[in-house]
């Protein structure tokens, strides 16, 4: 379980996460259009980013007092992966596999699955893969790990359709606590209902977390619903994700960017 | 080794022997002045006194392909350091760990280059001469080597870490130039008399020291081309205070490695994880 309080985050004077308060008790699924603050949120989790103000905690660890342990968290963001820069993808991810204890047989499965086959990640550094190629290494790097919460970033970017199907049947396997941070809301319907929860991500602020199986069926509305499961109020736009067959199905729209375009 | 060490030191040095900048900047170029030193700097030079110009030209090619390597130690540490911060927190590479690992693999790699650069010097002068010219002090010439990439790598790491604690990000690249610049200091002390400032100067104190154990011989203060003239003008004898004394030089790098490692951990502690990258925004 990843739990976020009174987080405020950015870069230099520039405050991009605010007020974030959220639990992610399972797998969830962060919709969120370009620039809602789904990378920054990830890269502070993770450090990268320096926190202004909150806790990140983990069960019940606290991120802030965390050194030299494996097993708490790991993400496919492509910054983690610079430790060096003249070494084949596959030493690299057998590295990174060392450090956080995880499984290169599994790793090398993944990534064959995905069409990279190991004597192709023994000639290629990370460097010279293209990005469809780097975002398939550092999600396998993500899912071979046994880590308790893992981060996708954009997992999706750049696959073509049959490897998109692909990820989603190990994202399903995966026991840990995942949170996949995308646009695309067509996956709504191709996740198991059962195992995820959704949370939707706008101007640096977190609205839900809402079961899966409770959008399925849910519709995009734009103004306010007193009935509705959420209502999201930014700058520019308001809307409710409701249940009414009102507005434009939910799973309809393929991409949360759209959101302003329909408004 | 792998039970002691975790993957990281056996990967970061890989990293180094396999990176084509660092085999072209600090084997292949210091190879061509090597190779130029045995045919064309030697012109003139009696034989009895080649062991003198196979020593000054080492000391001189040493301390540039060191540097050379220092250019690639701060860019790599700009490179990595936002992985630096992940990995030192959610792996089991600490950052006590990752600093060792990362100060032996670079040590390991700075030796290996420097034992290349020998060798094919000896080649070089073997093929011209006929001779291999070894060391007179072996252990000596250990040590000073081991004082050149220890004094590089704590200057390297010195002038990554200051780049972060300026908040400069404009003259990283610049900056990360810095241990190669400053190894022509050495090249300076053929004309340049540094008299006891030279004690102060560590870029020439690595040549000088590397010369001193090679020959058995102790260096000059500076002004080298000026001073060996003097020598033969007035049959072998020295002005007066242009010797510099081999175990002062021992002791001032000794002070630099200290002092620097302090003011790098100092930094460290202050730069607080912050990268390069970070500070651009």
């Amino acid at each position: 379980m990843l739990r976020i309080e009174d987080l405020k985050a950015g870069y230099g004077r520039e405050v991009i996460l605010e007020n974030v308060n959220v639990e992610f008790k399972r797998k969830t699924l962060l919709l969120g259009p370009n620039g809602a603050g789904k990378t920054t949120l990830f890269r502070t989790i993770c450090g990268l980013t320096k926190k202004l103000s909150g806790k990140i905690m983990i069960n019940h660890t606290d991120l802030d007092r965390v050194e030299g342990t494996p097993g708490l968290i790991v993400a496919n963001i492509p910054e983690i992966y610079r430790l060096l820069y003249f070494v084949p993808a596959y030493n690299l991810a057998r590295l990174y596999l060392d450090l956080l204890e995880g499984d290169m047989g599994l790793f090398i499965e993944i990534t064959s699955k995905f069409g990279l086959d190991e004597e192709f990640l023994r000639k290629r550094k990370l460097f010279q893969l293209s990005a469809g190629q780097l975002k398939v290494v550092l999600n396998a790097i993500t899912l071979a790990t046994n880590a308790r919460v893992k981060l996708f970033d954009e997992p999706f970017e750049q696959l073509d359709p049959k490897r998109k199907d692909i990820l989603i049947g190990y994202l399903e396997n995966d026991k840990n606590t995942l949170i996949v941070s995308t646009h695309e809301t067509w996956l709504i319907k191709k996740l198991s209902a059962r195992s995820w929860d959704v949370a939707f991500m706008f101007e640096g602020k977190i609205h839900g977390v809402l079961p899966l199986e409770k959008l399925l069926n849910a519709y995009l509305f734009f103004g306010e619903k007193p009935s509705a499961l959420l209502t999201v109020k930014t700058s520019t736009v308001t809307f409710s994700i409701t249940t009414e067959p009102v507005g434009k199905p939910l799973s309809d729209i393929l991409s949360l960017d759209y959101i302003y375009k329909l408004a | 080794m792998g039970r002691i060490m975790t993957r990281y030191f056996k990967m970061s040095l890989l990293h180094y022997m396999t990176n084509p900048y660092l085999w072209f900047w600090a084997i292949i170029f210091m190879s061509f002045w090597a190779a130029m030193s045995a045919y064309v700097f030697s012109k003139g030079i009696p034989p009895e006194y080649m062991s003198y110009q196979f020593a000054s030209a080492f000391g001189q090619l040493l301390i540039l392909c060191v540097g050379s390597i220092g250019i690639a130690i701060v860019q790599s540490l700009y490179y990595s350091s936002f992985s630096v911060r992940f990995i030192t927190k959610f792996s089991k590479l600490d950052s006590k760990r990752f600093y060792i690992e990362h100060f032996l693999s670079t040590i390991s790699a700075l030796i290996i280059f420097s034992l290349v650069l020998w060798l094919i010097q000896l080649f070089f002068y073997y093929l011209k001469f006929s001779e291999v010219y070894l060391p007179e002090k072996p252990i000596g010439m250990a040590l000073a080597l081991m004082l050149s990439v220890c004094f590089i790598y704590v200057f390297s790491v010195f002038t990554a870490y200051l780049t972060i604690c300026l908040r400069k990000p404009a003259i990283s690249m610049l900056v990360s130039y810095a241990p190669l610049m400053l190894g022509f200091v050495a090249y300076a002390a053929f004309w340049v008399d540094f008299k006891k400032l030279s004690l102060l100067l560590p870029f020439y104190l690595i040549s000088a020291l590397t010369y001193y154990f090679y020959v058995d011989q102790k260096p000059f203060t500076g002004d080298i081309i000026g001073n060996i003239r003097y020598q033969l003008e007035h049959y072998g004898q020295v002005k007066e205070g242009a010797i510099l004394e081999p175990s002062l030089a021992i002791i001032s790098m000794i002070i630099w490695i200290i002092g620097l490692s302090a003011l790098c951990i100092f930094l460290i502690k202050r730069a607080k994880g912050v990268s390069i990258e970070e500070l651009q925004f």
